[in-house]
């Protein structure tokens, strides 16, 4: 019986054949399943790794399932998900590895298609297998930054490694510095935001969102996930709102929205980094370049722009009409409970979309056509920029200009339903007196942020080269811990449940006056939210930053778990299980000014009896449910998402202090950024 | 004592980002450094490193200590991992010093520590550059080779997973011996919806490309000036793009396509995009691409500074002393652009070589800033902190389309200047009691018609062990295709009335009709005729039959040869073959010394010129033997004058006095001419 850990294992040395030494440890693979090339050699080549080899893992020899569509990707191809002929190979390939019957037959088709099928493809197929297939729970997949780190650092650091694991011994190896200013200079005004663009979490948990909500797969099951539509917009609006926030921060306006198709984008992204399997560098999109009808035989790709057009109109139209038109003539009602649900799966689009021949795939075509802008009919051989690729588009400005269009047709839905009444906001009986934020020992409502240098192990990642750590070391934004005190009066004579929600917004506009909460509820950030029980009386609850229901912490995001993971089979390690979707934590709050910069902090506490999901959540990594839902649970909150400011307000609550009803509370915030450098202290 | 030294100065050329202290020669040869030499980086930990290279080798070689340690902070601003251009005024000035300290080291051994020392701590590519000029100039270095560019930088000249395939087969099958040549792409640039991917086999050529590092290698614009100061260098630059183009259009003419219009308004969009795709190994930067219909900017950026308006300054004042007749130099001395050294002194101003311009300040560095500011199209400010694209550096910038537009732009300049002198008259082109009675060219085998030549594709490998750093690979090699000619032979028959006395013999190729299929006017033809040959023939009294071969042309050099595996043990030993073996690198490649014509067959006028020795004689100051056998025609012989006193491109440079080329051949007895057929056949031969 196949240890399911060992299929781990085939996510190193991605472009490597699959009998060369990993961590050790070698697969024994049948001759049938070598690949001609390497048949005469692979005995020859295990027994020269043979020293240090300390476990051979048996791999069965058995018949293989038909691999020829993941095969007709080829190896050194760029893979997307955004493009339909991609996502058709990779759901076939999905498919093959979920209906494996066993671990043991998952491990043979998985060992033979490694050397055969794409190698990104193979990593992400087999990702979402294993975090689908009820036998392989458990599992900590290896980050996918230190499997294929070209993707996340500069390709200069990338020769500096290569160099540094040739020449020095394991031992003496020092970690690399990614230089922080690489794909821009300071004459670039959009370079500002580098630090959150660029950012290696915020990448990471890009892909990983997308891991767990694959937009099509031939087991409906794997994408008909609870409110995968709303919570695709959801995330996404705090990615602009959080965005926005930082644009606050380094004193650039809010991102305009990508509105009109034929305009030239003005802002150029020159990427900077290559891509190991495809030898190609990602290529730059110029200045001012224009969007163009793709014509491009190879991708099977023939969309025009006047086809997004109409989509977009199609979809407005519905909105404004109030319902969507199934693919049978049906009318379904675009209502407050399940309309943002619908319009999510439908402007993507995932395969629930309700019907995709009139609305079209609006939102992944748009990356599409952004990512080929550069080579619209192939023309060049180029293939696509990081627009193309989940785990790099966050990179790309455009991407926030493209999302900010997205989320605006979402608005417009969002602001014709009718505002949340008093009623539905407040909670009665329950008061807050007073809230407070501090770092340990700091001054009461300042939060800091500063940069932090840490290291990262990229051994995985490089092929072909001596064995051993080595290690990249990378600048990022980070902040104090904080910890938040909220005094709640419970005037009732019973205990009661609440449930906290924080959110935090800028003050002022980029005019410096300040917002009206029409606008103020688009740049409100989603901090924590966490149930808490109420006592008669008077309350002080504290909650620490760390603890936040939006984010993961770094050695979460970065996984490197050989050096402290917890003991095999405690309570801990559950808690430690795999999720890797989640905002990383030293993003949590913007950077701020080094003045200030000033934002409300605004605390609510719902009633938990109208908000309750009742499920259970232990060790089912739900501690980053807020942007990433809960694996094979509901939607841990009954509330729209972004409640209560996922709606226009009420009349009369023009501003956010008109807006609070004795439940909620408002306090200043003031986030000073401390330009200094600090190293992580492991 | 040079045995060693001088097996140093090749290894050198080997892994040129490895630190000095790694094994070269296939993992066989190790060099022992004095601790002085490690960098800050391994100083610590060089016994541990030293030794770990050296555990398995057979040969050790000790390095001397300096006498002097050089100060190398003038190379500063050029950092290890920058772009190293020489088209970038700041990168030349380094290089230049670089260039001289090399020069100036007093001897042998000291030169060898020197280059040792200096290649850990400078930019790999400049260093490259300044070594390979110190070999090809310093007395003592002669018998040195130089390492063909493309094995020591290959991931300048081929696809980048050519390279990672390189690595993995070393990697993985280590010395056994069932590796094969890793299969180097084709058509990875662009496909046929772009018209000009039909020129990608030559703008992409390896042999074409490092043939231009080659000729930049020898005559570099900045250096000591007995260096750079070489006979009729500003000419050779004219004459060698002169050439270039030429061959250029004729193969755009086999593939359909209308000669390349000139870059003649910068304010234009450029249409062509370029998307190069190779990797630079010295910043691990893809060359950056060039979309279509990119403006050219004004370029702002920290070591350039260019604007568009004062290159049209330049021009414009170097089209106003072509029509004056003279330039100024920096005292205000009227210096007249005449028949003999105009073309030189344009030359050289044009370039332009700041140690040869005649006045750099008035006429500007018109050539290299063109090259400048379209490699910077693309971010010209430097926000986006890019490099250069591929016309920034002579390794790379014939694969562009833009370089033939460029330099068609920079052609026009010069065909000005020859336009204005008169026209060649009888004397000058004829020869008195001489005449070409017959002329042939035929592939060398049996049964051949007569006239119809051959091209194909062929397949040949080259080793790229040299340039896989950061890999324990061991000869790896790569396959790659390339253009062929079936190898053939001339043969004319040449009447000699008077007595025994010698000629020049220039054969020329030239397109019959224009893209519209008109017969082209001797005016224009002219300035399409390529060069196929150059050589000196004794007439004896009566009837002559000379025969030459295609492969002993004066153009090209037989480039496979230079693909051989770099190091001693495989070069010849006799002495005649390894002079032969050391040509000088530069020369355009024998695989395209035909134009690839066309698969119905494409009619050329094959043009044969029996000159007048007396008036082409040059009396060479000192003859030394050749050092290296070379492409004189385009490269100039080392050490020695130009060995043709006419103007190069003889008697198709200037205007002539008929108006088409069969009146001209039937007017003088020493000219002849022949329809010649160049048949291309779509298959790939395997060498």
């Amino acid at each position: 019986m196949a240890d399911k850990k060992n299929l781990l294992l085939l996510f190193d040395h991605p472009t490597e054949p699959v009998f060369m030494d990993k961590a050790k440890t070698v697969f024994d693979v049948p001759d049938s399943f070598l690949t001609d090339r390497y048949r005469p050699i692979s005995n020859e080549v295990q027994s020269r790794a043979g020293e240090q080899v300390e476990q051979r893992i048996p791999v069965r020899d058995i018949s293989i399932p038909d691999l020829r569509i993941p095969m007709s990707l080829g190896r050194d191809e760029q893979f997307s998900l955004f493009l339909p002929k991609h996502r058709r190979i990779a759901g076939r390939l999905i498919d093959i590895f979920m209906n494996m019957r066993t671990v043991d037959d998952l491990q043979s088709v998985a060992v033979y298609a490694r050397d055969r099928v794409n190698p990104v493809l193979f990593n992400y197929a087999l990702s979402v297998a294993l975090l689908h297939r009820p036998d392989t729970q458990g599992l900590d997949l290896p980050s996918f930054s230190q499997t294929f780190p070209d993707r996340f650092i500069d390709s200069q650091v990338m020769r500096q490694l290569r160099e540094e694991s040739f020449v020095v011994q394991p031992g003496s190896r020092m970690p690399i510095t990614i230089p922080r200013d690489y794909t821009a200079s300071d004459l670039d005004p959009e370079h500002r935001l580098w630090y959150f663009r660029e950012d290696l979490g915020i990448n990471l948990h890009h892909w990983h969102w997308h891991l767990v909500y694959p937009f099509e797969a031939s087991d409906r099951s794997i994408v008909a996930k609870d409110r995968r539509g709303e919570l695709f917009y959801y995330m996404h609006q705090q990615v602009i709102a959080r965005y926005n926030a930082e644009r606050f921060s380094n004193n650039l306006a809010r991102v305009q929205p990508f509105n009109n198709l034929r305009d030239s984008i003005a802002e150029g992204y020159f990427p900077k980094m290559d891509s190991l399997v495809a030898s190609r560098a990602w290529p730059p999109r110029f200045e001012n370049t224009k969007l163009s009808d793709l014509n491009r035989e190879a991708d099977q790709l023939n969309v025009e722009i006047g086809d997004l057009e109409r989509w977009r109109d199609r979809i407005y139209e519905a909105i404004h009409q109030g319902f969507v038109m199934d693919e049978r003539g049906n009318r379904l009602a675009l209502d407050e409970a399940t309309g943002i649900d619908t319009l999510g799966n439908m402007i993507e689009s995932s395969i629930l979309s309700p019907n995709r021949v009139l609305y079209g795939d609006l939102h992944n075509n748009g990356h599409t056509f952004i990512s080929y802008a550069h080579d619209p009919s192939n023309k060049h051989l180029e293939s696509f920029g990081v627009m193309g690729d989940v785990s790099t588009a966050m990179r790309d400005p455009v991407f926030y200009k493209w999302h900010s269009y997205i989320d605006r047709i979402f608005q417009e839905h969002k602001s014709r339903l009718p505002a949340y009444t008093d009623a539905q906001l407040n909670y009665s009986g329950i008061s807050i007196t007073g809230i407070q934020v501090a770092a340990n020992g700091g001054q009461p409502n300042t939060l800091t942020t500063f940069w932090q240098q840490s290291d990262v192990d990229l051994s995985r990642g490089f092929d072909f080269l001596p064995r051993g750590n080595v290690f990249a070391r990378f600048s990022h934004l980070q902040h104090l811990p904080f910890t938040y005190t909220i005094n709640i009066n419970n005037d009732g004579g019973a205990q009661r449940f609440g449930y906290v929600r924080i959110f935090m917004a800028p003050k002022n506009d980029e005019r410096r006056q300040p917002m009206l909460l029409r606008e103020q509820r688009l740049m409100m950030i989603e901090l924590d939210k966490f149930v808490v029980s109420l006592n008669p009386g008077p309350n002080t609850i504290r909650r620490r930053s760390t603890e936040s229901s939006v984010t993961i912490p770094f050695e979460r995001t970065f996984r490197n778990l050989d050096a402290n993971r917890p003991t095999t089979g405690s309570p801990e390690e559950l808690e430690f299980n795999f999720c890797g979707c989640g905002w990383p934590n030293h993003m949590l709050i913007p950077k701020g000014l080094p003045e200030g910069l000033q934002c409300d902090l605004f605390v609510m506490v719902s009633n938990y009896e109208n908000d309750r999901i009742d499920q259970q959540l232990v060790g089912r990594c739900s501690d980053a449910a807020s942007y990433c839902g809960v694996r094979d649970r509901l939607y841990p909150d009954r509330q729209s998402m972004g409640y209560p400011f996922d709606r226009l307000p009420r009349t009369g609550a023009d501003r956010l202090v008109n807006f609070l009803t004795p439940n909620m509370s408002i306090v200043d915030v003031t986030i000073r950024h401390d330009n200094r450098t600090v190293p992580r202290q492991n | 004592m040079t045995n060693t030294d001088l097996k140093v100065l090749e290894l050198l050329f080997q892994r040129p980002l490895e630190p000095a202290f790694t094994t070269r020669d296939n993992g066989k040869t190790v060099l022992e450094l004095p601790d002085s030499f490690y960098t800050d980086r391994y100083k610590a930990e060089s016994d541990q490193v030293g030794n770990r290279f050296s555990k398995n080798v057979d040969v050790r070689i000790p390095v001397q200590e300096l006498a002097s340690v050089p100060n190398l902070d003038f190379a500063k601003p050029l950092g290890p991992k920058k772009q190293f251009s020489l088209f970038n005024d700041q990168h030349r000035n380094i290089a230049s010093e670089l260039i001289t300290l090399f020069m100036n080291a007093p001897n042998l051994r000291q030169f060898v520590s020197l280059s040792v020392f200096c290649k850990d701590r400078l930019n790999p590519m400049l260093f490259q550059y300044a070594y390979a000029v110190a070999i090809a100039h310093r007395k003592d270095t002669t018998e040195v080779p130089i390492t063909n560019i493309s094995q020591v930088f290959p991931s300048n000249f081929v696809e980048p997973s050519t390279l990672k395939d390189g690595r993995q087969e070393g990697s993985v099958f280590g010395e056994s011996g069932d590796r094969v040549p890793v299969a180097i792409p084709r058509d990875y640039t662009a496909s046929d919806i772009e018209d000009e991917h039909r020129l990608a086999y030559f703008r992409e050529d390896i042999g074409v490309n490092s043939h231009h590092w080659h000729w930049h290698l020898v005559y570099p614009t900045t250096g000591p000036y007995e260096v750079v100061n070489k006979d009729r260098r500003g000419e050779l630059f004219y004459y060698m793009h002169q050439q270039i183009l030429a061959r250029y259009n004729a193969e755009r003419f086999c593939n359909n396509l209308k000669r390349i219009q000139p870059l003649a308004n910068l304010h234009n969009e450029v249409f062509e995009g370029y998307f190069p795709k190779i990797l630079s190994s010295v910043n691990n930067r893809t060359y950056p691409g060039r979309a279509s219909g990119q403006l050219l900017k004004d370029v702002d950026r920290e070591d350039t500074r260019i604007t568009i308006d004062e290159i049209l300054r330049w021009r414009n004042r170097i089209m106003d002393v072509i029509d004056q007749g003279y330039v100024e130099d920096t005292s205000g001395q009227r210096i007249p652009l005449d028949e003999v050294r105009g073309i030189d002194i344009l030359g050289n101003m044009i370039e332009a070589s700041p140690v040869l311009s005649v006045n750099m300040q008035l006429y500007g560095n018109l050539h290299n800033q063109g090259h400048n500011i379209i490699s910077f199209a693309h971010d010209p400010d430097g926000r986006h902190l890019e490099e250069f694209g591929v016309m920034g550096d002579v390794t790379t910038a014939m694969r562009d389309p833009i370089f033939y537009r460029w330099h068609g732009f920079i052609n026009t300049v010069f065909t000005k200047f020859k336009s204005l002198l008169n026209p060649y008259n009888a004397a000058q082109l004829g020869f008195e009691g001489v005449s070409v009675d017959y002329i042939e060219a035929r592939i060398g085998k049996k049964g051949t018609t007569p006239n119809v030549l051959a091209t194909y594709w062929q397949n040949s490998t080259v080793d790229l062990t040299a340039g896989l750093d950061f890999s324990s690979a061991t000869n790896v090699l790569a396959s790659f295709s390339h253009l062929q000619n079936a190898p053939f032979t001339y043969t004319f028959n040449v009447t000699n009335n008077g007595a025994k006395r010698t000629g020049t013999c220039r054969i020329f190729l030239c397109p019959k009709v224009d893209e519209r299929n008109m017969a082209l006017r001797l005016e224009d033809q002219r300035q399409m005729a390529i060069e196929m040959d150059k050589f000196t023939v004794d007439l004896v009294p009566g009837v002559n039959t000379i025969r030459r071969q295609s492969t002993e042309s004066s153009v090209a050099i037989p480039f496979e040869r230079s693909f051989r595996p770099v190091g001693a043990n495989y070069q010849p030993q006799a002495a005649d073959e390894l002079a032969r073996f050391r040509f000088c690198g530069c020369g355009w490649p024998q695989h395209l010394l035909l134009p690839k014509g066309t698969t119905q067959g494409m009619v050329f006028d094959l043009f044969v010129m029996i000159s007048d020795y007396s008036q082409d004689s040059v009396e060479q100051p000192n003859t030394p033997n050749d050092a290296c056998s070379t492409a004189y025609s385009f490269c100039g012989l080392k050490d020695k004058l130009y060995p043709d006193r006419r103007a190069m491109g003889f008697p198709f440079d200037r205007r002539l006095p008929n108006t088409y080329l069969n009146e001209m051949v039937d007017a003088f007895g020493n000219m002849a001419r022949t329809d010649l057929r160049i048949q291309y056949t779509d298959r790939t031969i395997v060498k």
